[in-house]
C-alpha cells in the first residue's frame, strides 16, 4: 500500500509532467478551502498593518499638534509683542506730533522707568533721562494728551517727576471756550484733581477744556491739562469749584516729553477776552 | 479512529499553512522568502503515525502541496510519502521529538524533498522549460526557513492532539 502511494503518484506524475494541463478538479477544490484563509489571514494582517499605522500616523499627528503648539505659543507672544510695539508706535507718533506741533520748544523724550504713587509720599514717576540729557528741575514733562507733571529730582540719567495729581503740584490754567483764569491742585491720589480759584462769575460749565495759562512760570501756555467737571458754584463767596479729569492718564504713563527750552510765552488775550478799560 | 483524526489532523493543519504561507510570503518579501510549511506536518506524522495511515496522511498532504504550488500531479504526493518514509527511518536515529532535533531533521527533509523535486522536474521537463541547478540556493533558504518554523508547527500539532485525545474523568475507554 505505501509502495502504491509512491508508485502511483510518481507514474501520474511523469505521465502528465510532459503535457501539462489545465488545473484538476483536486487543484480547485484546495483553492476553493485555502483562499478563504488567506483572504482571512491577508485581511488580518493588512488590518493590523493597518492599525500600527494609524498608531504611527497618531504619533506622528500627536508629536506635529504638539510642536504647533509651541509655534501657536510662540507665535501668540509674538502678536503680543507686536502689538505692544504697534501701540507703543501710535503713542510715539502721537507724541511726536505734539511735539512737531509746538515748534517753539526744544523736547526730550523719555520713557518711563518707574512708578512711585504712595499714598503717603509723593505721586511720582521715574523716568530714563536726567541731568546728562539736560533736564533741569522744574521742567515741564507732558505727553500727546496733555501736561503730566513737571520734574522734581535729577539724577545723572534719570529724573522724578511729580505727577499733576500730587497734593504739591499746582498749574495755572485757562478754560480754552471763556479764557476764564483757574487752578488745578492735585489731590493725592489717581483720581481727579480739584480746580481752585475760578471767580464765581466766570463763564466755566462742565466739559470745559482747561489749557494751561503759562503765568505760572513752568508750564509753556496752550498745554491741554483736563476738563472740568461736577462744577458747582455756592450762593456765596468769591470762587466756584470743581473737578478736574485729567488729560493725560497718569496712571498709564510709558513715554513723555521734557520741554527742555522755549520759556513761557508771555500771555496774550485775546482781543474779544480783553480786558475792558 | 487516532489515525483518522490524525489524517484529517494533518490535512486540515496542511491546508492552513499553505494558506499562511502564501499569506506570509506575500507579506514578507513579496515572494522572496519561501517555506513549506506542510512538510514538517509530514515528518511529523513520520514519527508519530503508523505506516499506513501516516503514509496516506502524508500522501493527502503531498496533494494539498500538489494542488497548492500548481504543478505536475503526483509529484509531492510522492516526495511526501517519501520524506514521511524516510523520517521514520531517521527518527530512530536521533532524538528527532525535541525541538531542535524536529527542526533539523525539517530542514534536511526539506532540502531533499527540493532537491529531488528539482531533479525530477529536470528530467521531465523540456531542456528550455527545465529548472537551473541555481535554484538550489533557494531550495536552501527554503529548507532553513522551513527549519525555523517546523517547531512552531510542531507545538501546535502536539497541542492539538493532546486537546482532541484528552480522556472525560469518570468514562471508561
Amino acid at each position: 500500500m505505501v509502495a502504491a502511494l509512491v508508485v502511483v503518484p510518481l507514474a501520474v506524475f511523469f505521465a502528465h509532467a510532459r503535457h501539462p494541463s489545465d488545473r484538476t478538479y483536486a487543484d480547485r477544490v484546495v483553492l476553493a478551502l485555502t483562499s478563504p484563509v488567506e483572504k482571512a489571514i491577508d485581511w488580518t494582517v493588512s488590518g493590523a498593518l493597518s492599525a500600527i499605522g494609524r498608531y504611527a500616523r497618531l504619533r506622528g499627528i500627536r508629536e506635529r499638534a504638539e510642536q504647533l503648539s509651541r509655534e501657536v505659543n510662540q507665535l501668540k507672544w509674538e502678536a503680543g509683542e507686536l502689538r505692544e510695539l504697534r501701540a507703543e508706535n501710535a503713542r510715539l507718533e502721537r507724541l511726536l506730533a505734539f511735539a512737531s506741533s509746538r515748534e517753539d520748544e526744544r523736547a526730550v523724550g523719555a520713557r518711563v522707568i518707574g512708578t512711585r504713587m504712595d499714598p503717603k509720599g509723593l505721586q511720582l514717576v521715574t523716568i530714563d533721562r536726567g541731568a546728562e540729557d539736560g533736564l533741569r528741575r522744574m521742567m515741564p514733562v507732558v505727553n500727546a494728551d496733555g501736561v503730566v507733571g513737571r520734574i522734581q529730582a535729577l539724577s545723572g540719567h534719570s529724573a522724578d517727576v511729580l505727577l499733576l495729581i500730587d497734593r504739591n503740584s499746582s498749574v495755572a490754567v485757562r478754560v480754552d471756550r471763556s479764557r476764564a483764569r483757574a487752578n488745578v491742585r492735585g489731590l493725592g491720589g489717581p483720581g481727579p484733581c480739584r480746580l481752585d480759584y475760578a471767580l464765581r462769575n466766570d463763564d466755566l460749565i462742565e466739559g470745559d477744556l482747561l489749557v494751561t495759562s503759562g503765568t505760572d512760570g513752568v508750564f509753556p501756555r496752550g498745554l491741554p491739562v483736563g476738563k472740568a467737571t461736577k462744577v458747582r458754584r455756592p450762593g456765596y463767596g468769591l470762587y466756584q469749584t470743581a473737578e478736574v479729569i485729567l488729560a493725560s492718564d497718569v496712571n498709564k504713563l510709558e513715554e513723555v516729553l521734557v520741554l527742555v527750552a522755549g520759556q513761557p510765552a508771555p500771555e496774550q488775550a485775546p482781543a474779544a477776552q480783553a480786558p475792558s478799560p | 479512529m487516532k489515525s483518522a483524526f490524525r489524517t484529517a489532523l494533518a490535512v486540515g493543519l496542511a491546508l492552513l499553512l499553505v494558506a499562511l504561507e502564501a499569506s506570509l510570503s506575500h507579506l514578507l518579501g513579496g515572494g522572496v522568502l519561501t517555506a513549506v510549511l506542510p512538510l514538517p506536518v509530514v515528518v511529523w506524522l513520520g514519527l508519530e503515525a503508523g505506516l499506513t495511515d501516516g503514509a496516506l496522511a502524508a500522501a493527502a498532504v503531498g496533494l494539498v502541496l500538489d494542488s497548492a504550488a500548481g504543478g505536475p500531479v503526483g509529484l509531492f504526493t510522492c516526495l511526501s510519502v517519501l520524506l514521511f518514509l524516510g523520517t521514520r527511518a531517521a527518527g530512530g536515529a536521533f532524538d528527532a521529538r525535541a525541538p531542535l532535533g524536529f527542526a533539523l531533521l525539517c530542514g534536511t527533509g526539506t532540502f531533499a524533498f527540493g532537491l529531488v523535486a528539482l531533479s525530477l522536474l529536470r528530467y521531465v521537463s523540456p531542456a528550455e522549460a527545465a529548472p537551473r541547478w541555481g535554484l538550489a540556493g533557494r531550495v536552501l533558504l527554503e529548507a532553513v526557513l522551513t527549519a525555523l518554523a517546523a517547531p512552531a508547527v510542531r507545538l501546535t500539532l502536539a497541542r492539538l492532539t493532546a486537546r482532541a485525545q484528552r480522556e472525560e474523568p469518570g468514562l471508561l475507554p
